[in-house]
């Protein structure tokens, strides 16, 4: 049994009287400790799947496992746990609380966590030692992201969900930014999920999923991925 | 404007409803109050000056010291000014009133009485004289019209109209159809009206009489009660009346209580004043020439009612002898029929007594029988069936008897057959031969042959073997019947015990028997003594009250006479009182003058203007609050919007909209709320609340309606205030995004950059703050704006609240501070003494005193002097009613009276340096301790020095020692015409018991001739305190509704605004693992942390706006608990918190419904 495991999943809105399929009967799975991609244009359905794994939002049909758990048909309350002890958040706009400084930032999630790690020490890991008694607005996107990240790791979960990390950012911040995400997973065998519409970065994952319309279409498997720093595009 | 703008701000009208509306409500609450309140003087004195107009109240009130008539009235018509002049009269009566109680003997008994006026003195009523052919809307130019109002108008002169006020307040008194008792005090009636007993037929409204208080008058307590008007035929005299009532030419049009009116008034009364000496003169001639002769008449007619007197008083005490010696023989019949009870009692005694003994006898009778009977019984149970063994056996016995004896008859015969047979054997007899075979035969049967010897001898031997047989037979059988004989013996004594036992029985059931009648006897014995005792306390108690009758009749019979004595005392006193008078009036004459007063002195007309303006001080407080919570409110909702539509403004901007138009979007917008909510406001504040507040006045005033009007002045002022307010809280936002260029605008607005806050700078403080705690400082840091909207929000909510609560407070607990248990009069009771009794006549005063000491009714009583008298200063050019009191004795005053100091609260003595004013007066006139104030008592002007300002809530009252009155009014003594009294702590429960009790000393003490009236201050107290409870639900009610909203629309918008601007922050935390409670937490600390500030600054604030307010909305003759009580704290914080956590709960919902895909995924 693998890790995560999506059978059959689907997701439709429902607006007015249109009905959006963002998610059409998707069937995937993804290993522990592995690095995976989930790579497809705008509209594809890659958040939506991200967003239902990470108990943000709930699928309309299909199972979604965890670790053997299901956590598609759970009560509200064991969803925010799931949130709370199992999954960090890596935002495109990294949603820090701009009222707090970077290390404060970092201590709201680990206040929650059962077994967090030292906040202190996970802003230095991500680079941030000299700066986190900074505001958010006084950080740079690269940076404020590393504090995005710092935070999603400081809770120390299992599972690290990344929705267009380097979206906002330039390519060399960008390319920092992943080289720390694929370390954390190489290091901390935590498993990390990268949503992307960025084809190009597709050889550092151990898996790519790519998405196409709702449907997955292809799921691949690096035997060798590439270290981020040695890739270009 | 171009349409399209037009639209734009419609569709964000609709899109931030929530917000339009809050701005809506807080306007319209604020442009509301102000209307209203504002709007409350001119209603009520509009309302008030129509009235005047259609009554024609008189401008100018002309009193003469002889009265007027046609003539004077003609002269004053003549003077310039005078537009019309009306005559009048009235005449000062007291009330009387049938009270029905129950005597000593439990009978129903009627008696008249002087009725109790609710300060409780004597019911003064005046009867004034009317011409009910003018009434108000004839053409008529006669002043002070009444208006008819129901019923119908009196056709005879012995019938009456009465005021609506009354006619609502007191119908016991007044209602249509019932009779008037009227007497006058120390005069006749008589003398001056032609009834004494006038029908009420009908209603009037008067314009003279506009409020509760009716004014002072020369009878009874000094002040006015009640008043009728009754037609002028009434009246002894034709041609001779009180007052004199002038009208002035062109105050018709001119508004009651306004300068210029005032101003118009004022160089006629001083014409009338510069004339009167010369009318008056001329009055007095024409009075000397009528009356002169009358006088001696009258003095000849009352020396001859004197000595009649004197003769019916001679021939009731003969008859009052007679009476008492008829009574002397009761005791006769009582000593018989207690004798024969008593026997009665005796015999039942003694037949209780026997019973007892017999029943004792009975017992032991029984109780021996019952032990025989159980021996026997025990016996017999052992021994189940001796009585059948012995049957059998004396049966047996009987059988073997029997047969014994047939066989030794047969032996016998046998026997007796065998010498028969041996001597014919020995004879050879053939002819016997044949006899004794034939006996033979009997024993062994006969053959033929056997008639013979031999055969005989042969018969004869087996006849012998067979008796030897049957011998032996009847042997075995006597020893069968020894046997059974001596087993019958055996038997015999258990025989006897069952005999014995059996009699036992029937003993035991007679013993039972009597044992049962005797204890029916003993029983019945009680009862009867019962009944003898019952007989002989009747007996007794028949005694006694026929004693008690006897003596009874004894005395009433002498009150009775007393009563008569004093009557016949007092009516010649009156004569002799009408003859000082008509003595006096002759002496005054040449002094005689007129008075002038304008229309303050129609009682209620100062008073009424008073009030109307004490709620301007209303329209202060309110709108201001509330329109500052306005600017607040559109500061924060124009803020945000400016935020929220920064990219359309950019758009605007770049496609060439001027900033003023654009702008002018949003002042649109407010402009649109200010209106809404000013013309809601205008229309609910124009009408309810002056509506509201005039009902509540209708308790003490009677203007018989009031039309709200529009105030166009007013409104323009609430709206351009509101606007203003509005206004400048868009402006400031607005201007702010204008100066950006449009491509800044373009850009989304870099969030609100996190800042370090001062605390921070205090690091042993901040870091012992937890990470929420840094949190939440820093929160509310961020948003000052915000932050101080709720902050004045909940601050003026508490502050409404406590300002409401407390109000309420200073009403409601007023009267209990004037006259409950532990308050300014701790009497319970006041008598009104019939004749005064100077302070020398110590006689009178032991006398009258000793009819207070009753242990067990009366705690303690104190004669004291009291006055209602006239109090000012020169500075405070007027004067105003006040009470004087001077106790007799002031060693145990404080059981009385509780006169502590007005600041400080300590209790004062009384000295004789001056007098003790209360409060309010000191603080009207502005006296403090050393000042002197004037003291006028008709011609008496007194300059009394204040010794102390002690503390009262209702009415002016004056102290001073008897020393201390009698120096500064230049009396030789006081003169007491009242008691004070404590009663015992039985009377002063609330308990019907109680008021029973309460009734029955009243009647016992007016009962004794001395004591004209009793009264009560519970009376009082329960008279008013029900108007002033529903006045104090009200008032809480109406602050409760006003703060509510307050609350509800400050804290709902901010809360709204604070989660739409954090809506990513909350969905942020959410998808970190926030459960809903922290979630909710999150925005809550800030919540609750101002809510606490805002409430404690509100519980600051409310005490200075509550005394602003309960000073403002006094009234001359009261002051208000100016304290707050500490549970008007614990209501205005707890209101609050209720208020704060009902609309957080209502936000719980909407963090909760927070959706954290869609508040991550757009980003502006």
């Amino acid at each position: 049994m693998s890790f995560i495991e999506f059978e059959g999943v689907s997701k439709e809105y429902v607006m007015g009287e249109v009905t959006i399929r963002a998610m059409d009967n998707c069937d995937f799975a993804i290993e522990e400790g592995e690095l995976a991609l989930i790579v497809g244009s705008s509209g594809a359905g890659k958040t939506t799947a991200l967003n239902i794994l990470g108990g943000m939002d709930s699928a309309s049909g299909g199972i979604v496992r965890v670790d053997g758990s299901d956590i598609t048909h759970v009560s509200n309350r064991k969803l925010i746990e799931f949130r709370r002890n199992q999954v960090g958040f890596v935002f495109q706009f990294y949603n820090l609380i701009p009222n707090l400084t970077a290390l404060e930032n970092v201590e709201i999630a680990t206040q929650l966590s059962v077994n967090p790690l030292l906040p202190e020490e996970v802003l230095e890991q991500v680079g941030l030692a000299d700066r986190m008694n900074n505001f958010p607005a006084q950080l740079s996107g690269g940076e404020q992201q590393r504090v995005s990240i710092a935070r999603a790791l400081a809770k120390n979960p299992r599972l690290l969900l990344c929705d267009e990390p380097t979206g906002a950012l330039d390519y060399a911040t960008g390319k920092q930014i992943l080289s720390l995400l694929q370390r954390t997973c190489r290091e901390t065998g935590m498993t990390v999920i990268i949503i992307t519409h960025n084809q190009a970065i597709e050889p550092i994952a151990d898996r790519v999923i790519r998405m196409r319309s709702g449907q997955i279409y292809n799921v691949s498997l690096n035997e060798n991925p590439k270290d981020v720093n040695d890739l270009e595009w | 404007m171009t349409r399209a703008l037009f639209r734009d701000t419609l569709r964000a009208i609709r899109k931030t409803f929530s917000r339009f509306i809050s701005i809506v409500i807080i306007v319209a609450l604020g442009v509301g109050f102000f209307a209203g309140l504002k709007s409350v003087s001119p209603n009520m004195k509009k309302a008030a000056d129509s009235f005047y107009e259609k009554h024609r109240l008189a401008d100018i009130v002309l009193i003469s010291t002889v009265g007027f008539d046609e003539q004077d009235r003609a002269i004053v018509l003549e003077q310039p000014g005078v537009a019309s002049a009306t005559l009048s009269r009235f005449f000062d009566s007291l009330l009387y009133e049938e009270v029905t109680f129950e005597n000593e003997d439990g009978e129903e008994e009627t008696e008249l009485r002087v009725a109790q006026s609710m300060t409780g003195t004597g019911y003064v009523c005046r009867v004034i004289g009317y011409d009910f052919a003018q009434m108000a809307g004839s053409e008529s130019d006669r002043l002070n019209q009444l208006e008819f109002v129901t019923g119908r108008l009196p056709v005879a002169p012995n019938e009456c109209m009465v005021s609506a006020y009354e006619h609502r307040m007191d119908p016991a008194h007044y209602t249509i159809g019932s009779k008037l008792q009227l007497r006058g005090d120390h005069e006749d009636i008589l003398d001056s009206l032609k009834y004494s007993e006038y029908t009420i037929v009908g209603v009037v409204y008067s314009p003279e009489f506009i409020s509760m208080e009716l004014g002072a008058s020369q009878a009874g307590g000094g002040e006015l009660s009640g008043y009728i008007y009754v037609p002028d035929e009434a009246f002894q005299m034709e041609d001779s009346y009180t007052t004199l009532y002038v009208g002035v030419e062109g105050t018709q049009s001119l508004d009651a209580y306004s300068k210029t009116y005032a101003d118009r008034i004022r160089p006629v009364q001083d014409k009338l004043e510069e004339i009167s000496s010369v009318v008056v003169k001329q009055r007095a001639e024409r009075l000397r020439e009528t009356y002169g002769p009358r006088l001696t008449e009258g003095k000849i007619e009352l020396e001859q009612k004197r000595k009649e007197a004197a003769e019916g008083l001679a021939e009731a005490r003969e008859e009052i002898k007679r009476l008492k010696e008829g009574v002397k023989e009761g005791p006769d019949a009582y000593r018989r029929d207690k004798e024969a009870a008593e026997k009665r009692l005796a015999a039942a005694q003694k037949e209780y007594e026997d019973g007892l003994i017999e029943y004792d006898k009975r017992t032991t009778e029984y109780n021996a029988g019952k032990k025989k009977f159980d021996e026997a019984k025990k016996m017999m149970d052992e021994h189940p069936y001796a009585l059948a063994e012995y049957e059998e056996a004396q049966q047996k016995l009987e059988r073997a008897q029997n047969s014994m004896e047939i066989a030794g008859i047969a032996v016998r015969a046998g026997k007796s057959a065998i010498k028969v047979g041996r001597s014919v054997l020995e004879s050879g007899d053939q002819e016997r031969l044949e006899n004794a075979l034939r006996m033979l035969a009997e024993f062994v049967p006969m053959e033929e042959d056997d008639k013979t010897f031999e055969g005989l001898q042969k018969r004869m031997e087996e006849a012998e073997v067979q008796l030897a047989e049957q011998e032996e037979a009847v042997a075995e059988g006597q020893a069968e019947i020894d046997a059974a004989r001596k087993e019958l013996k055996d038997i015999e004594p258990l025989i006897k015990q069952i005999h014995e036992y059996n009699d036992a029985t029937a003993t035991l059931a007679k013993a039972y028997q009597d044992l049962e009648a005797a204890r029916k006897r003993l029983e019945a014995a009680p009862a009867e003594i019962e009944a003898g005792e019952k007989e002989l306390a009747r007996v007794l108690a028949q005694a006694q009250k026929d004693l008690a009758n006897y003596s009874s009749l004894d005395r009433s019979s002498e009150k009775e006479l007393a009563r008569e004595e004093a009557e016949i005392q007092r009516q010649l006193a009156d004569a002799e009182r009408t003859i000082r008078r008509g003595e006096n009036l002759m002496i005054s004459l040449p002094n005689a003058q007129w008075l002038s007063a304008d229309r303050d002195n129609f009682a209620g007309y100062t008073n009424y203007g008073n009030q109307a303006d004490s709620m301007e001080a209303f329209a202060l407080v309110f709108p201001m609050l509330f329109f500052l919570i306005a600017a607040l409110v559109s500061l924060t909702t124009m803020t945000r919007m400016v935020e929220d539509e920064r990219m359309q403004l950019g758009v605007l901007k770049a496609a060439g909209y001027s900033g003023g138009a654009i702008a002018f979007k949003y002042l649109f917008y407010a402009f649109t709320a200010v209106l809404l909510g000013s013309v809601l406001g205008l229309a609910l504040g124009f009408t309810l609340i002056p509506v509201a507040i005039f009902q509540a006045y209708t308790i003490l005033f009677l203007i018989p309606s009031m039309t709200p009007g529009f105030f166009a002045g007013t409104a323009a002022f609430g709206f351009g205030a509101a606007l203003l307010f509005t206004m400048s809280g868009v402006v400031f936002p607005v201007l702010l995004s204008m100066r950006h260029k449009p491509a800044q605008l373009l850009r989304p607005k870099a969030p609100k950059a996190g800042k370090r806050v001062f605390l921070e700078w205090i690091p042993p403080l901040w870091q012992r703050l937890n990470f929420n705690g840094k949190v939440t400082v820093r929160n509310l840091m961020r948003n000052k704006k915000r932050f101080l909207m709720t902050f004045v929000g909940i601050m003026g909510c508490t502050a409404l609240l406590l300002t409401g609560f407390g109000i309420g407070n200073s009403i409601g607990t007023m009267l209990d501070k004037q006259f409950g248990p532990e308050s300014v009069m701790k009497f319970d009771a006041q008598a009104l003494l019939t004749s005064p009794i100077p302070e020398g006549d110590t006689e009178a005063m032991r006398g009258t005193m000793e009819l207070f000491d009753q242990p067990g009714r009366i705690h303690n009583a104190v004669p004291v002097y009291m006055k209602d008298m006239y109090a000012g200063t020169q500075a405070f050019g007027r004067q105003i009613k006040v009470v004087l009191a001077v106790p007799a004795y002031t060693g145990d005053i404080n059981d009385f009276l509780m006169l502590n100091d007005e600041k400080t609260g300590k209790p004062l003595t009384f000295n004789n340096t001056g007098a003790f004013i209360n409060g309010k007066t000191a603080e009207l006139m502005d006296l403090s301790v050393g000042d002197e104030i004037t003291l006028q008592v008709g011609p008496v002007i007194a300059r009394v020095p204040v010794a102390g300002i002690v503390r009262n809530y209702v009415y002016h009252y004056i102290y001073m020692s008897s020393q201390a009155y009698e120096e500064f009014f230049g009396m030789e003594e006081t003169i007491y015409n009242a008691v004070l009294l404590r009663l015992s702590p039985e009377l002063i429960k609330n308990t019907s018991e109680a008021k029973t009790e309460k009734a029955r000393l009243s009647r016992d003490l007016t009962d004794e001739a001395e004591i004209m009236a009793l009264a009560y201050n519970s009376i009082i107290v329960d008279q008013v305190d029900s108007t002033l409870q529903i006045m104090r639900k009200v008032i809480v009610l109406v602050f409760t509704l006003a703060a509510g909203m307050l609350a509800f629309v400050v804290l709902y918008n901010l809360n709204n605004i604070n989660i739409y601007e954090r809506i990513r922050e909350l969905a942020t935390i959410k998808v970190l693992g926030f459960y809903d409670g922290e979630a909710d937490m999150y925005i809550y600390r800030e919540n609750i942390i101002i809510s606490i500030l805002g409430i404690g600054a509100g519980l600051l604030l409310g005490i200075p706006i509550h005394g602003f307010v309960v000073q403002k909305a006094e009234i001359e003759s009261m002051m208000f608990v100016r304290q707050l009580a500490w549970d008007n704290y614990v209501w205005a914080l707890a209101i609050t918190v209720v208020f704060a956590i009902g609309i957080n709960a209502l936000m719980h919902k909407k963090i909760k419904n927070i959706s954290m895909v869609e508040s991550l995924k757009s980003v502006e």
